[in-house]
Parts: C-alpha cells; structure tokens; sequence
C-alpha cells in the first residue's frame, strides 16, 4: 500500500525523515531464500542507525529488540522497512544494499529530489516515482496540523489523536518524559514506519 | 469489536486508543458506537485492558470489510494474492512486475478516508463514477476493484455502501494523456465526498532520469518539490524487460 507516502511535515521536518521499503514481487522473486533475503536487508539497516525498523507481524524497535525482530522473519512477511532521520545514514543504507544485490525491489518514500540526491550518491538510478498530490475532499475534519504530522507517520491511521493529547498531559504531569510519550506513539504503528525522533520534536513543540 | 459488560471495570483506559473517536464512556462501563467502529482492532492490541474487556466478534458481510480494509493484520479474501493491508504492490515491485512499464502511461491511487478520518464506500463511489468515462484499467489484486460491479459507470456494490472503513484505495492504470483530465474529473467531486482521501500518480523514470508524469502534475498546479514521495531504485529481478523477452 501506500503507507510511507502521504507523510504530513514541513520542508525542514522532511529532512529528518527517511523510509526504505524492501518488497519482494509475490510470485516472481519471493523464492524458498527470502526470509533470509529479509533478515540481511534488517540487519544493514541495523548498521546504519535507524531510528525505526521492522515489519508487520515481527516487531518494530518500540516494542521488541532488533535481534529479536529479525529473528522474527517469516517467508510470507510482504515487506521490511527502516527509517532513518538523516542523508548520510540513508546514503549508507543504499550504498550497502546496492552492494549486496540481493534483486529485491528497493522503495525510498521522502522528498522527491532529496531521494533523487541520494540515489545518486549511493549510484543508483530511479526506475520510477510516485507522487503525493496531498489531502483532498473536507479538509475541515482533520486535525491541527502538528497532530497530523505524528498521525500520518502511521499510514494505516492507528495513531488516534487523542492518545497525542494523552501522552501531551502525562508529560506534563510529570507521569513521562518526552521520550517515553513518543515511544508510546511509536507502538500502535505495526510495520515500524514511525519516526518517534521526528515526534519528539513535534511533542515539544505542541507542549 | 465489542466491550463485554460484564467485564468492563469503566477504566477508560481504551478511550483515547481510538483512531475513530468512537468508545464512549459511560455511567458503568465504555461503549463502542458500532456505526463508527471500523474494526481496526487497536483497542483490543494497544490498550493493554485490565480485565480483557475488549473482544474481537465473529463479523460476516457486509461488516466484514470494515475490518478487511481498517486492520493492518485484515485479510482480503475477494483477490486472488489474499494479502493484508489496503493497497498492492504498485510501484514498490514496479522495477519486477512492470504494472507501469512504458512512458505514456500512468497509475492513480485515490485513498479514501485517509488520512485517519474513515470512508463509507458510498463516498468512494462519488470517485469511481467520476473517473468511470476514461479508458482506464482498475489494478486487479486491490481489494477496492472486486467490489467495483460495473467499471463502465463506476458503481459499487450496494450491499456494502454504507459501510465504514479507515481506508480503501481506489487504484488504475491510464493513459499519461488523460492524466490532467482525471485529475480535474476528480476534483470537480471533491466537495461531494464527505471524507477526506489523498491522491497519488505513479509513472516510469525516463533514460534522462525525468519522471514521465512530472510536467503533467506541476502544469496542473501541483506542488511536488515539497511533498512526499516514493521511489522505486530499480534494483528488484528479474527485471520486467528481462522476464518478458525470457517468456518469448
């Protein structure tokens, strides 16, 4: 699906905020060897300092440990994914899988030509793209867009704003600390597409 | 989804979990608004409930497909690949599959109910009917194309239009011409549909590394050097182009 694409931010926040989607083609390349095809994509992104990685059904790094997740690998998992809060750990990230060639389809959700940037300073070539032409339709339902910026980190919409405004007032009553709000966050997001760092930030600001 | 009564010690500890706002608390016990629920299940797996109030309950059809289309872990079973989640493999294996593979065509996902409002179907079907007179061609393994009964107008199946779902993707392939025209068809319902959707164009890269669609969407008004982005790096395989001459 479309989870990592609709990200809500600003242009700065966009910066900060990086996912590598690994898809094997159901039928074609998802073979006898891919869940430790899988494993190996997991483990570079460990390398790299990821601020989430996971997939649905395994984990993701507010729940479980990054050992255990890719331990948790299964052959019909439909993808994995890492997400990173900067260009030199994507970069890396890119440059290694380019080197290990492993033909699984490889997918960067950000802004269009800071991806292209990147892709070519880890010397890959972009096969094709897919834009966000935003949110359409009555616009007059959603939430602030501070609040919007954390939801739409989880493109299955299983971040409710008012956990936000829940995680807001345990901060402030002194029951969390920031880190620990965003980590709670970060839980609800099942594929581990969830940049608690990217809302952190956010939190900060909306306290 | 429902809270079991008897159980329910009015803890309120599920009531902010709710991405649709709709447990409710009551003088004695929560209440779920089933007309709102979705079935996404995220009460029943994140708030930790004391007293395992929060029961998943046996769902037939039409309710079924809210919990097919809302939960992450919900199955399709109406498309031959039975996967979980909302969309396909679109542009994500395009580098293998090839579902977009020349540079006069594109793809269009119009994704209702997103970001975190919800969609009844009757309001995806404000967008099918809309887009219905193109020359286009609905991707087969999205669990939104089985329901589509008629593509020549767009009609969805009755039995399940009034249903409520997180999300559901309406997803074609057409021709890059028609592009801009889609796109303006879709506008002209945009104040009918009483939810909120996001729509996304998917094309090829061409040999100078310039995206298909690219003039298309920025004449039409849109602003892409400031929004997300997906991109496929080309190093999935077998590649299209390979497994096809390898088929002849």
């Amino acid at each position: 699906m479309t989870h990592t694409l609709h990200r809500v931010a600003n242009l700065e926040d966009f910066k900060e905020d990086y996912v590598i989607l690994v898809m094997p083609a159901k039928g074609i390349n998802n073979d006898e060897n891919i869940a430790e095809k899988l494993k190996k994509f997991l483990g570079i992104f460990e390398r790299h300092n990821p601020v989430n990685l996971g997939g649905i059904g395994i984990g993701h790094l507010y729940d479980s440990k990054a050992e255990q997740i890719i331990d948790n690998v299964y052959s019909e998992l439909p993808m994995v994914h890492g997400v990173f809060s900067n260009r030199e750990d994507l970069v890396a990230a890119l440059k290694d899988i380019k080197d290990e060639d492993m033909g699984i389809s490889i997918i960067v959700s950000g802004l269009v030509d800071s991806v292209d940037c990147c892709a070519k300073e880890a010397g890959l070539k972009r096969h094709s793209v897919n834009y966000s032409l935003g949110i359409w339709g009555d616009k007059a339902r959603l939430p602030d867009e501070k609040y919007l910026e954390i939801t739409s980190m989880c493109g299955h919409a299983m971040i409710s704003v008012n956990l936000i405004k829940k995680m807001i007032n345990d901060v402030k009553k002194g029951i969390k600390t920031i880190e620990q709000a965003a980590a709670e966050l970060a839980k609800p997001c099942v594929c581990g597409i969830f940049n608690a760092e990217k809302a952190q930030k956010i939190l900060e600001e909306l306290i | 989804m429902q809270i079991n009564q008897d159980k329910c010690i009015n803890c309120k500890k599920c009531v902010p979990y709710c991405p649709m706002e709709c447990i409710n608390p009551g003088e004695k016990s929560v209440q779920i608004d089933l007309e709102e629920c979705v079935e996404c299940g995220i009460c029943l797996r994140n708030s930790n409930c004391p007293v395992n109030a929060i029961e998943q309950t046996f769902l037939t059809m039409p309710r079924a497909v809210r919990k097919a289309f809302s939960d992450p872990f919900g199955k399709h079973e109406n498309i031959e690949v039975k996967h979980m989640g909302r969309g396909t493999e679109e542009i994500k294996t395009n580098d293998v599959t090839g579902i977009i593979h020349t540079l006069d065509e594109a793809a269009v996902a119009i994704e209702l109910g997103r970001p975190g409002v919800g969609a009844r179907f009757r309001d995806m079907e404000k967008i099918t009917k809309a887009v219905a007179k193109f020359d286009i061609v609905y991707e087969k393994n999205n669990p939104v194309t089985p329901y589509i009964i008629d593509k020549k107008t767009g009609e969805i199946e009755p039995e399940i239009l009034n249903e409520k779902i997180m999300s559901g993707i309406v997803e074609f392939r057409a021709k890059i011409d028609d592009l801009a025209e889609i796109l303006k068809a879709v506008k002209s319902v945009e104040d009918k549909v009483e939810t909120v959707f996001t729509v996304a164009v998917i094309c090829k890269v061409d040999e100078n590394n310039k995206p298909s669609a690219e003039d298309i969407i920025v004449n039409n008004g849109f602003s892409i050097r400031a929004a997300s982005s997906k991109t496929n790096m080309g190093l999935g395989r077998p590649l299209y182009e390979d497994r096809i001459k390898g088929a002849k």
